[in-house]
C-alpha cells in the first residue's frame, strides 16, 4: 500500500485552503454583534425552558471568539515575517553584495600597487645587477619574490566572494519561501494557486559553496589521477 | 604559445596572467565565462586552456566539454584551476577531458608544474 508524503508545500497548501473555509464560514455566519443578536432571543427562549440553545448560542460566540483571536495571530505572524523578509534578509543580502564588490575593489587596488612595486624593485634590481653589486641585487631579487607571494594570497578574495555568494544564495532563497509563506497567512487572498506554487530555486549557482583555503587531500588525489 | 584564461573573477584572472608571464608564458587571451572562452577560442590560435568552473552563462565543465566535442578542440590542453575539492568534481572533469586539476589558491610554481606536466603528456603522445 502506498504511503502518500506530505510535504510541507501540501501542509501550507492545507492549512491556506483551511483559513478561507473558516473566513467563509465566519462571513456567514455574521459579526460578534449579528450573532448576540441571534443569541439573545435563543438565551431568553432557554430561560423558560430550553438550556441547550442557550448553551448552543454560548458556544458558538466563544468559538468565534476564539477564531477571530486565531486569524488576530495570524495577522501578526505574518507581519513579523514581512518583516524579517523585507528588513532584515534584504539588508542582510545587500551588505554581503556590498563586502564581496568592497573585496573586490580592494584586491584590484592590491594588485596595482604590487605591479608598481615589482616595476620599482626590478629596476632597482637591475641597478643593483649593472653597479655589480650582487648583494643588493640579491636583496631586490628575494623583495621582489616576496611581492609575488603577496599577490598568490590575494586569491582569498576569490574564495571568499565565492562563500558570500553561496550565504547569499541562502538567503535570496530564504526570502522566497517567506514571501510564499507570507502570502499563505493571509487569510483573505483571492488566488489559492499563487500560493501554493513549488518554492522557487535559487538563482543558477557560480560558487563554489565548499570554497576554503586548505586542500592538501584534494590536490594530492586530483594528482594521482592526472599522474602528476 | 598562446593561453586562454577563462574566469570569472577578475582578480583571479590578473593573477593566473600574472603567474603565466612569471613563468615565461606573456602571450593570454582572457574570457569570464565559458560562452565568451568559446567564441574567442572559435577565433583560432589557442594552444593552452586554463579555465576555472564555477563560473556564470556557462561553467568551465561545460566548457571543456564544448571544446573536446569540437574538431580542433579535440587535442588543445585544458588545465581547470578552482576551488571545487570533492573528488566526484575531480574526476566529473576528468570525465570531460580536463587534463590538469589545481585548486585554489595556487603559487605560480604549481601553475608552471601542472602545464609543463601537461605539454610533456601531449609531446609523449
Amino acid at each position: 500500500m502506498a504511503t502518500q508524503v506530505q510535504t510541507h508545500e501540501d501542509v501550507l497548501h492545507a492549512t491556506d485552503t483551511a483559513l478561507r473555509l473558516v473566513n467563509q464560514a465566519l462571513g456567514d455566519l455574521g459579526t460578534a454583534d449579528s450573532l448576540a443578536k441571534i443569541a439573545a432571543p435563543m438565551a431568553e427562549k432557554g430561560a423558560h425552558g430550553s438550556g441547550s440553545l442557550l448553551s448552543l448560542a454560548s458556544t458558538l460566540l466563544r468559538a468565534y471568539a476564539e477564531v477571530a483571536a486565531l486569524l488576530d495571530r495570524i495577522k501578526q505572524s505574518r507581519g513579523i515575517i514581512q518583516e524579517a523578509q523585507d528588513a532584515h534578509l534584504t539588508q542582510m543580502n545587500q551588505k554581503l553584495n556590498a563586502v564581496t564588490s568592497a573585496t573586490e575593489h580592494a584586491a584590484s587596488g592590491i594588485l596595482d600597487g604590487l605591479d608598481r612595486a615589482i616595476a620599482v624593485v626590478a629596476e632597482l634590481e637591475q641597478e643593483a645587477a649593472e653597479s655589480q653589486d650582487m648583494v643588493r641585487h640579491a636583496r631586490y631579487t628575494a623583495l621582489r619574490e616576496e611581492l609575488y607571494g603577496v599577490m598568490t594570497y590575494v586569491q582569498f578574495q576569490d574564495i571568499t566572494s565565492q562563500q558570500l555568494g553561496y550565504a547569499a544564495a541562502v538567503i535570496g532563497d530564504t526570502e522566497k519561501r517567506l514571501e510564499q509563506l507570507s502570502g499563505i497567512f493571509q487569510p483573505f487572498a483571492a488566488d489559492v494557486t499563487a500560493v501554493s506554487g513549488t518554492v522557487p530555486h535559487s538563482a543558477p549557482k557560480h560558487f563554489d559553496p565548499n570554497a576554503v583555503a586548505d586542500k592538501t587531500d584534494s590536490q594530492a588525489f586530483a594528482d594521482s589521477l592526472f599522474g602528476r | 604559445m598562446r593561453f586562454l584564461v577563462v574566469d570569472d573573477s577578475a582578480t583571479m584572472r590578473r593573477i593566473i596572467v600574472n603567474s603565466l608571464d612569471r613563468v615565461g608564458y606573456p602571450d593570454v587571451v582572457e574570457a569570464d565565462d565559458g560562452q565568451t572562452a568559446l567564441a574567442k577560442f572559435a577565433e583560432g590560435g589557442i594552444s593552452f586552456i586554463i579555465t576555472d568552473w564555477n563560473m556564470p552563462n556557462m561553467s568551465g565543465l561545460d566548457f571543456a566539454r564544448a571544446v573536446r566535442a569540437r574538431a580542433d578542440g579535440a587535442a588543445v590542453p585544458i588545465l581547470m584551476v578552482t576551488t571545487r575539492s570533492a573528488r566526484e568534481d575531480i574526476l566529473a572533469a576528468v570525465d570531460a577531458g580536463v587534463n590538469n586539476y589545481v585548486l585554489k589558491p595556487f603559487t605560480p610554481p604549481v601553475l608552471k608544474e601542472k602545464i609543463d606536466a601537461v605539454l610533456s603528456v601531449g609531446a609523449a603522445a
